[in-house]
């Protein structure tokens, strides 16, 4: 165990885990979906949670397995120091490159929304010090400070969607079956790996009061966020249509400019945006802390915290490389997206391996 | 002669430094080394002398036994060598605040005793009345017994001739100078080692007044004063309960400072109780003057801007939050309490939000947060709409801001700044003018001075109206350590904003929340109950009725976490159904 | 102490930072606010952009400064027409003469000449929803002429800038019906790139100096069947809103009156309240006005299963009778009966006149496309069964149901006993 303290419960758990995926909704995930989707958008993310809540099941029970583990000490502990180290790794590396990702992505959407001409950079600096600072403080601390800024981020999504229901359009939603049912479901399939962050929270199953905390907030934090991408998504084919809102780089900050509450309260769109930032900050600090964490318990070093200063100099420096954002784009769709199935596979390897060598459970058990 | 002196003196570049002008030593002298030298020297000789007195007590008393030996002290039979060490010990030519009043006590033979007690901190009327005549004119009250003329001794004095209501007997003369420091009477006897304290305090003390920073319409009107034995009486009277407990621990090597700590055993966490007692007896300090200073001491986050304890002046907040389970620490000669442990919710708190209804209750703690909230963010927020997010702005209302910056040569940064900084002067002049022209400087510097930099075309109109709301909200929220760190904070998201607009403040806010959020206040997380979230009352901003509060806060863990049953309201014919379930399930716990 | 020392060294050298050029921050003084923006084909270049600038000294400080005179009724703005090879460019160029920078951010409006929108509008909008500064919720109105002259002569003598006047206007659609419900960017260019339906938004033109005071009106349609620039009208503000630009995909086509526009409104079940006017049914000399408030959801339905697609639907209407200027008493119950089928029969008249104008444009301007997609399972069927080509052989039956509900606060006509 290294030395990062705090009991985390389900309820704070569900919170992290939703807010840290559903900032993905204030980015372009929601286009992805339509562009995959069409009027049928709304399916596919039913469709990609279901799968998401199947896949997770073998984490939960490797955690459970492992009561009191992280990821990187259950991998040390079932494959031994050396294909152990080299999976947990793995996973470290993919949450900081979702990191970068999320990261400039964020930037690229506040420079269009908020601040055009200020250079992203700085924008990068500013958000990696909250992370750094949050991943400081520890989990706990992060985990509180989600819980207190959550109900400012669902309002923030809340006010947009209700606000912008005069615009929507049922019949945007036909033809029902979009590109059709087998599209839809191996689309969703697919697309799995838009959950794969919910294995930042095994790697963080050490902070976890009880391995069933764990398990409960990851099931209902992914079926949350799938319920809600779902109706941001038909909200979205609604009141854009399917081809434009594919087109979006930011669906949720064009639906924010849409928000027109009368001559006095228009054009409000920087301050819901700035709600997001909290949604933002969230999610990339818990997947930042998730990374440091991971990499602190598989490589076995006594503490994380020496770790955030250059793990934070290196997302800097890799957040800034791609050239232009449609680069990331193509980068997270490419990439991100497709690894993210192969991470949310590595628990469930873990797991088998762990049932065929009779580790853990009750024999293992620290 | 002078004159020339004079011209000298102004022309001569050396003079700079007048040789013959007082100082008390320069950089490079080494601190008051000779003076230092010369007083440690008197004070170890007597120390010395002391201490033999006691090894010497120490062996005769050895032969005697045990009980003996526990009561060996440093104090001679010898009349005058006590004396002389008392004197030296007070430093007593010179100091003349201890009073040392030779008597002859009329037994047979006479007995040479000496009163010792310090001035102004006794009742010159119990000492007269109580010591002084006993002593030395009624002896004979006690001669009455068959015995014949009366001898003196130790027990004859403390049994019959003391009618103090509190006497106890001292061996060291350590302990005789604690006594007379905290304003007992001590009567050392010619031919004795033991010498009798006699309580006779009676410190300068202020009556009980209204509370200053607390005040509340309805409720009680009384807060604590300077003596803390009188604000522990004030907590207990509205206590009754055998198990609220006063521990007393001194802090301090100069001042000796009584610090009580007060608890009701069987409710509180001891480990609670525990902890705090380990912090303040750790305080390796010369003096505390203050809860403010202690709690510097004591506090985990003492660098924080939030205060981590809370500090009251209510004896009945005092009260109710040590039926809740938290622990209070008083401080003699401070006229507040502190509070361990406090969460954030409780800095909106008041005593009068439980007095009123519910509803008003929490009605008027959302008011505080939308103050607070007012005051620490529209600054920032004013700045970011006008310099980055101005398309927020109703169209109006930005070409009227437009026209009226068009006359001030600042950015509205600097101005924004230099009204507030205005404002914080007029502010803290306003709290130091004397109190019969403070509202009218007050007035003038705001009426006046807000009329005038607009008249200059130094502010735009809006900005004193941002100015006034913030300050304005700024004294809405109760507790002045929490209202100070606002004031603080609100600087810092203001620059925040300046920089990066929405961005920079959300940034500062997040900032703040995590800080928060890391926070504890002695073990207990500081935004319980509601961030981690926890049963049990959930007193926050949203205050529950009284009658619904059936459990003590769960997140300062007390040990009966029920404090009232589950129907309260026993006769309400709506509770007739629960009443005969409940029928005798006992009434736990204190007031609420 | 070192630290703090060099604690206080940041900070001082941040503070300049925060008082200087902070990449995006503007004082208020320091930026021209474009209140409304006109487009039109340009004389040199591609497109001509016509500005109108906020003055906010004038706009502003007419109660507290301006040399309190009041009675200078000088216009609160500047107008200036720039000409570029796109609207992105000829904005830039109002920087080379105008000393504050350009800001599009308090814009509410776009016009457009009739000239260029039959031309084509998306080589424009593209301009308007890439640009940070444009907003989809600003209005996109077509205007009859050249929205240069429009944004020059346009007065409004109510409001102090005609900005307000326009925000105003639009959002009394519902109110009168005279203009369509969807005229903001955004509803264009959602409806023009999907097959659901063909946009249509505002039409607006300038009084037109010779039009007549009292019109005669010969085919006893309803008063509103007119459209901006004819207003049969004198004095006021020189702007006209009546009726809609009409486009097939981002042409315009054709316009339609105020009361098409109603009839639009009314199919779309977005039609709140308005007067409705026809020849009284007994006694054709006199008219006849109703009150006319939406009834129950309009129910619409398509059938593919033909060779043509076939829609049939229903608009209910509830009314209050306002005006009858025949005299004849319609509360008895039978003529009460006559008067609704009149208007039924009216409506479904002039709805099925609008429909064959529309299905000659090949515009589904309705939205029938909605109810279609329902009846077809998938896109790829959807996008291959072309709605719009197959529109106009569409038969469309669309029938009126009118309720007479109240009859004001008096139930018989006036009479006089002569």
């Amino acid at each position: 165990m290294t030395t990062r303290g705090g009991h985390i419960g389900a309820l704070e758990g569900v919170i992290l885990l939703f807010a840290s995926l559903a900032a993905k909704l204030f980015l372009q995930y929601p286009a992805f979906l339509i562009d995959v989707g069409g009027p049928a958008a709304w399916q596919v993310a039913l469709v990609m949670t279901a799968s998401a809540l199947l896949i997770f099941l073998p984490a939960a029970a490797l955690a459970r397995r492992f009561p009191g583990l992280g990821l990187g000490e259950i991998g040390q502990e079932v494959t031994g120091p050396a294909l152990g180290t080299l999976l947990t790794l793995a996973v470290s590396a993919w949450l900081l490159a979702a990191v970068c990702i999320t990261i400039r992505k964020v930037t690229e959407n506040f420079i269009v929304a908020m601040l055009p001409a200020t250079p992203p950079s700085m924008l990068i600096i500013v958000m990696l010090i909250c992370v750094a600072y949050a991943s400081y403080r520890g989990f706990e601390a992060l985990a509180r400070a989600a819980q207190i800024l959550f109900p400012i981020v669902v309002t923030g999504l809340l006010v947009m969607l209700i606000f912008n229901l005069p615009r929507a359009e049922p019949g945007r939603l036909f033809p029902f079956w979009g590109y059709g049912l087998q599209q839809t479901a191996l689309a969703g399939v697919v697309y799995t790996g838009m959950t794969a962050e919910a294995v930042a929270l095994l790697v963080l199953g050490a902070s976890f009061r009880t391995p069933d905390a764990l398990r409960s907030s990851g099931l209902i934090g992914v079926a949350l966020f799938g319920v809600t991408s779902a109706v941001v998504t038909a909200m979205l084919a609604m009141i854009f249509g399917p081809p434009d809102a594919a087109q979006q780089p930011f669906p949720m900050f064009t639906l924010a400019r849409l928000v027109y509450l009368g001559r006095f309260l228009q054009r409000t769109e920087s301050l819901i945006v700035m709600f997001w930032f909290f949604a933002a900050a969230v999610r990339i600090a818990m997947l930042f802390h998730a990374a440091a964490v991971g990499i602190a318990d598989s490589l076995g070093l006594p503490a994380y915290r020496p770790l955030i200063f250059p793990l934070a100099v290196l997302v800097f420096s890799l957040s800034l490389l791609p050239e232009d954002f449609l680069v990331v784009l193509r980068l997270e769709r490419d990439w991100i997206r497709t690894t993210g199935n192969l991470v949310l596979l590595i628990p469930l390897l873990l797991l088998m391996i762990a049932v065929v060598r009779r580790k853990g459970g009750t024999v293992g058990a620290p | 002669m002078q004159f020339w002196q004079w011209l000298k003196r102004s022309l001569d570049p050396s003079a700079t430094f007048q040789n013959q002008a007082f100082s008390l030593g320069d950089r490079g002298s080494k601190p008051a080394a000779e003076e230092r030298g010369s007083a440690w020297l008197k004070d170890a000789e007597m120390r010395t002398e002391r201490v033999l007195t006691h090894i010497d007590s120490i062996l005769q008393a050895a032969s005697q036994g045990t009980e003996a030996l526990a009561q060996a002290g440093d104090i001679t039979p010898d009349l005058s060598v006590n004396r002389r060490r008392l004197e030296a010990m007070f430093r007593l030519p010179v100091n003349k605040d201890l009073i040392l009043r030779e008597v002859e006590i009329a037994t047979q033979p006479p007995t040479r005793a000496v009163v010792c007690f310090m001035e102004g901190l006794v009742d010159r009327n119990v000492i007269n009345r109580d010591i002084l005549q006993p002593l030395m004119l009624l002896t004979h009250l006690a001669e009455e017994g068959e015995h014949g003329p009366t001898r003196f001794s130790l027990r004859l004095v403390v049994d019959r001739l003391l009618p103090g209501h509190q006497v106890s007997e001292k061996q060291t003369l350590k302990e005789v100078a604690d006594s007379i420091l905290s304003g007992d009477t001590v009567l050392l006897f010619d031919g004795e080692r033991t010498a009798i304290a006699v309580e006779t305090k009676q410190p300068p003390v202020r009556s009980v007044t209204e509370p200053k920073v607390e005040q509340t319409i309805q409720g009680p009107h009384d807060s604590f004063v300077e003596a803390f034995r009188m604000n522990v009486a004030m907590v207990r009277r509205r206590l009754k309960d055998p198990r609220v407990v006063t521990e007393i621990l001194t802090v301090g090597q100069v001042s000796s400072t009584y610090v009580a700590v007060m608890y009701i055993d069987g409710v509180v966490n001891p480990k609670l109780v525990a902890e705090v007692k380990r912090r303040i007896q750790g305080i390796r300090v010369d003096t505390v003057t203050d809860v403010g200073v202690l709690a510097q001491y004591v506090e985990d986050a003492p660098s924080s801007l939030m205060p981590t304890s809370l500090t009251t002046e209510r004896p009945d907040r005092t009260a109710a939050y040590l039926a809740e389970g938290h622990v209070a620490v008083f401080v003699d000669n401070s006229p507040h309490a502190l509070i361990f442990p406090v969460t954030f919710w409780s800095l909106f708190q008041t005593a009068e939000d439980y007095y009123l209804r519910y509803p008003f209750g929490s009605f008027l703690r959302y008011t505080r947060l939308a103050s607070v909230l007012t005051s620490l963010t529209v600054p920032a927020l004013y700045i970011a709409l006008v310099n980055y997010h101005r398309e927020m702005i109703p169209t109006e209302l930005m070409l009227f801001l437009a026209a009226a910056r068009e006359t001030v040569p600042m950015p509205s940064l600097v101005e924004l700044l230099l009204m507030e900084i205005s404002f914080e002067l007029i502010r803290e002049a306003a709290t130091r003018i004397p109190n019969i022209i403070g509202p009218t400087i007050g007035l003038v510097a705001s009426l006046i001075l807000g009329q005038a930099a607009v008249e200059a075309r130094i502010v735009s109109p809006l900005l004193i109206l941002v100015v006034a709301i913030t300050g304005l909200a700024s004294f809405a929220l109760p507790n002045v350590l929490a209202s100070f760190a606002i004031r603080l904070l609100r600087f810092a998201l203001l620059i925040a904003a300046a920089v990066l607009g929405f961005y920079g403040l959300a940034a500062g806010m997040l900032l703040l929340v995590v800080y928060l959020s890391g926070m504890r206040s002695v073990g207990v997380p500081y935004l319980a109950p509601v961030a981690p979230r926890m049963e049990g009352s959930q007193d926050t901003m949203m205050q529950p009725p009284a009658y619904t509060m059936e459990f003590r806060p769960r997140h300062v863990r007390p040990v009966d976490e029920r404090r009232q049953a589950d129907i309260t309201r026993p006769w309400d014919p709506m509770n007739r159904a629960g009443t005969e379930r409940n029928h005798d399930s006992p009434q736990e716990g204190g007031s609420p | 102490m070192r630290r703090k020392t060099l604690a206080t060294l940041l900070m001082l050298l941040l503070l300049p930072m925060t008082l200087t050029g902070c990449w995006d921050r503007f004082e208020l003084e320091e930026l021209a606010f474009v209140l409304l923006l006109g487009i039109d084909k340009g004389q040199q270049d591609a497109f001509a952009v016509t500005a109108m600038i906020a003055i906010p000294n004038r706009m502003a400080g007419s109660s507290e400064r301006g040399g309190g005179g009041g009675g200078s009724k000088e216009r609160p703005y500047l107008i200036t027409t720039v000409e570029g090879p796109t609207v992105a460019a000829a904005v830039e160029m109002l920087g080379g003469y105008i000393d504050r920078r350009i800001s599009v951010d308090h814009a509410t409006a776009v016009f457009m000449g009739e000239e260029l929108a039959r031309e084509g509008v998306m080589q424009a909008m593209d301009a308007l929803i890439r640009h940070r500064g444009f907003r989809r919720t600003n209005l996109f109105v077509v205007v009859k002429g050249t929205a240069k002259e429009f944004l020059n002569k346009a007065t409004s003598d109510l409001e102090q800038n005609p900005q307000r006047h326009l925000e105003k206007i639009a959002a009394n659609y519902r109110q009168y019906g005279l203009l369509p419900a969807h005229g903001q960017i955004h509803h264009f260019v959602t409806h023009a790139s999907t097959h659901y339906l063909s946009p249509v938004t505002y039409y607006a033109a300038l009084k037109t100096e010779d039009s007549p005071s009292v019109r005669t009106r010969t085919d006893g349609t309803d008063n509103t069947n007119t459209v901006s620039g004819s207003l049969p009208r004198e004095g006021g503000p020189n702007l006209e809103f009546v009726g809609a630009a009409v486009f097939r995909g981002d042409k315009m086509v054709g316009v339609l009156t105020g009361e098409e526009n109603r009839l639009l409104l009314m199919v779309q079940g977005r039609f709140a309240r308005g007067i409705l006017t026809i020849p009284d049914p007994n006694d054709p000399q006199h008219h006849i006005t109703l009150d006319v408030r939406r009834g129950r959801p309009v129910r619409i339905s398509a059938d593919l299963s033909g060779s043509h697609p076939r829609i049939t639907g229903r608009i209910a209407l509830e009314a209050q009778l306002f005006e009858t200027s025949s005299g004849i008493d319609y509360t008895e119950p039978e003529l009460q009966e006559q008067l609704e089928e009149a208007f039924e029969k009216y409506l479904e008249r002039r709805l099925r006149e609008l429909i064959r104008k529309t299905q000659d444009w090949g515009t589904d301007i309705f939205g029938f496309g909605y109810y279609v997609a329902r009846r077809i399972a998938t896109v790829p069927e959807w996008l291959a069964y072309e709605w719009p080509e197959r529109y106009p052989d569409a038969e469309v039956d669309i029938a009126v149901e009118m309720t007479l509900r109240r009859f004001g606060t008096q139930i018989s006509p006036p009479f006089s006993t002569e």
